[in-house]
């Protein structure tokens, strides 16, 4: 389990986190909600161990971020960032790779192709394998560097031991069909005894698929809890400032939004 | 599959490695005094008690002691220039980085230029040999200097900006240019021509004793480079994404540095600094065999030790008996053949 208690972060005197406390733990996927500025990015990053904030609490299997080492963390946790560009024409295979070097030593094993091969199909980009990866549209490039993030995690050398998996925005540039492939995957990965802290915006896809979701405004929690019991009219109407309706009903499996506006 | 790769890498050392020993064998032999590689195995052989062809003492007094020290500076000079080339590429993630850039080159040039212009009493003093020494040392000591300084600069709370690390690299071979050319006004006609000549870059002045020092500060250097290429693979994906995958990025930040540095400063205090071939090479690997360091960096090792013996050769012959600068032959090709590859792959980054 990943433990977050008052959490606070600022940077240069604009504050960016103010008292947020959040926990993920192992098999659950959480979403979290919010308008741009709100803070989420920062608040993964917390979770994630890469920003050191302050905090009561924010240890991971119950032990604080500092008493890691960057190795052990790799073999916990992959993080998915908003940044999927890469630096020289490598091709999509050797990304998917990288994801695996922190399990290997020297060469990549067979076994690290054998999880490259698998994470590539999962995300519908086997296809691409060959390629280089500075070709591939906005789209494909995401569900490839989703595929490394995915073998970096992929099976634990203990049997399903707990691991931590952070998207950030991973949807952004996807088509729909690819949006409901990749989250109804994720979803299932997130059963292997993975926690999931997924940034979204598209707070359709959020209640379709989350655990529970957190609503995020100027740097704190709105409001946190079970999908259905967060999916409420005016909490996503204070989280975004516009008005929404929600749609409930046995045709639907799940709640769903949609924003009320005035007819141009 | 995945032995493929391991495998692709030895053949390509084996090939290489050969191609390097004909061609060294063919540089050792061109020149004044001649050779055929046939004379040349002759000759080296006899010092392990082998004989097999003919040859005479002055075709084994010169390729002892005044060519094969001289190839061998090649070698390690090109190799060292082009290895470090393509793990700083890597670094800064911008493929437009050569060796010079974080001050090496230019602080050895204007520590050199200094000793030339100032120490020149204290060069006349010693003996020719002990003065090249002395030169070289400067040089070597100038260019950690400037990189001190320009690590410095970048140093931002223990953390290296590698932006700030470029632009003030820039700014560091601006000041120590400036300060070149102020000591080129000074300095009298000899002064200015062994500036220029050191600046342009020669083998010349290779002898068995600093060939020896470049040799074991180069191969040092290099094996700790080629180890850190996985390393170099991770920092493509970003400087956060590499650190996630469990890089220490400011370990390895230092440590390409400190290498980087110990090889071409080492190099550039024996050859003087030689354009082109820490920024070109790279790229002709890349293209070649992909981004992945664990080929490129090897590889540019081969291909920069024989890209260099080929420029040594010309700059010997093609002006015979005087010698050309290498780097005017390094930039005279290199430049040119960059500008090809640019325009036939548009995209060779």
């Amino acid at each position: 389990m990943i433990q977050a208690q008052n959490i606070s972060y600022s940077i240069g005197g604009t504050q960016i986190l103010t008292d947020i406390s959040v926990r993920l733990c192992a098999g659950e996927f959480v979403a979290v909600l919010g308008s741009n500025g709100a803070g989420k990015t920062t608040l993964l990053k917390s979770l994630a161990g890469e920003l050191t904030p302050e905090a009561s609490c924010l240890q991971i299997e119950g032990r604080n971020y500092s008493q890691w080492t960057m190795h052990e963390l790799a073999l916990k946790r992959a993080v998915l960032s908003q940044n999927i560009d890469v630096s020289f024409r490598f091709q999509v295979m050797d990304i998917v790779l990288m994801g695996r070097y922190v399990h290997s030593h020297g060469y990549d094993g067979a076994r690290d192709y054998e999880v490259a091969e698998l994470a590539l199909r999962h995300t519908d980009a086997y296809q691409f394998k060959d390629r280089i990866f500075n070709t591939l549209s906005g789209g494909e490039k995401q569900r490839v560097q989703l595929a490394r993030v995915l073998a970096q995690i992929w099976n634990s050398d203990e049997k399903n031991a707990a691991r931590y998996l952070f998207l950030d925005e991973p949807t952004s540039s996807l088509d729909i069909e690819h949006q409901y492939g990749m989250m109804t995957f994720i979803k299932r990965f997130a059963k292997k005894n993975v926690g999931v802290f997924c940034v979204l915006h598209d707070v359709n896809l959020a209640a379709t698929f989350a655990d529970r979701i957190a609503l995020m405004k100027n740097g704190r929690i709105l409001a946190q809890g079970p999908t259905e019991s967060v999916i409420q009219s005016d909490l996503i109407e204070k989280t975004y400032g516009i008005a929404v309706k929600v749609h409930r009903g046995k045709e639907f499996q799940k709640p769903f939004i949609v924003p009320v506006y005035e007819e141009v | 599959m995945y032995v493929v790769k391991r495998r692709k890498l030895v053949i390509l050392n084996s090939v290489f490695t050969v191609f390097l020993l004909v061609v060294a064998l063919l540089a050792i032999g061109v020149g004044p005094m001649s050779a055929t590689p046939m004379e040349v195995i002759s000759i080296l052989l006899e010092k392990i008690g082998f004989s097999l062809a003919q040859f005479t003492a002055a075709q084994e007094s010169v390729i002892l002691n005044i060519r094969l020290p001289r190839i061998l500076a090649a070698v390690l000079v090109g190799a060292s220039l082009s290895s470090s080339g393509a793990a700083l590429q890597g670094l800064f993630r911008n493929p437009l980085v050569d060796p010079g850039l974080i001050g090496i080159s230019s602080g050895a040039a204007l520590a050199v230029a200094s000793m030339i212009v100032f120490g020149r009493p204290l060069i006349d003093m010693l003996p020719e040999a002990m003065g090249l020494y002395v030169l070289a040392g400067i040089g070597f000591l100038g260019g950690m200097l400037a990189t001190l300084i320009v690590i410095k600069i970048a140093n931002f709370s223990g953390r290296i900006l590698v932006s700030n690390l470029l632009l003030s690299g820039i700014a560091i071979q601006a000041v120590t240019f400036a300060g070149i050319g102020l000591l080129q006004f000074l300095g009298d006609d000899q002064q200015l021509r062994m500036i220029t000549f050191w600046m342009l870059g020669s083998l010349g002045g290779a002898m068995w004793s600093s060939t020896g020092v470049l040799g074991i500060l180069v191969m040092i250097s290099t094996i700790y480079i080629i180890r850190d290429s996985k390393q170099l693979n991770l920092l493509a994906l970003g400087e956060r994404e590499a650190s996630h995958l469990g890089l220490d990025i400011e370990r390895l930040k230092k440590r390409i540095i400190f290498f980087v540095t110990l090889s071409v400063g080492a190099s550039v205090s024996v050859s003087g600094s030689i354009g082109f071939i820490g920024l070109v090479v790279p790229h002709l690997v890349r293209l070649m065999f992909g981004a992945d360091h664990r080929f490129l960096i090897p590889i540019s090792v081969f291909v920069g030790a024989i890209l260099l013996l080929l420029s040594d050769m010309m700059a010997r012959t093609v002006v015979a008996p005087a010698e050309l600068p290498i780097g005017v032959i390094t930039s005279l090709i290199g430049g040119p053949f960059f500008i090809m590859l640019i325009l036939r792959n548009k995209k060779i980054f």
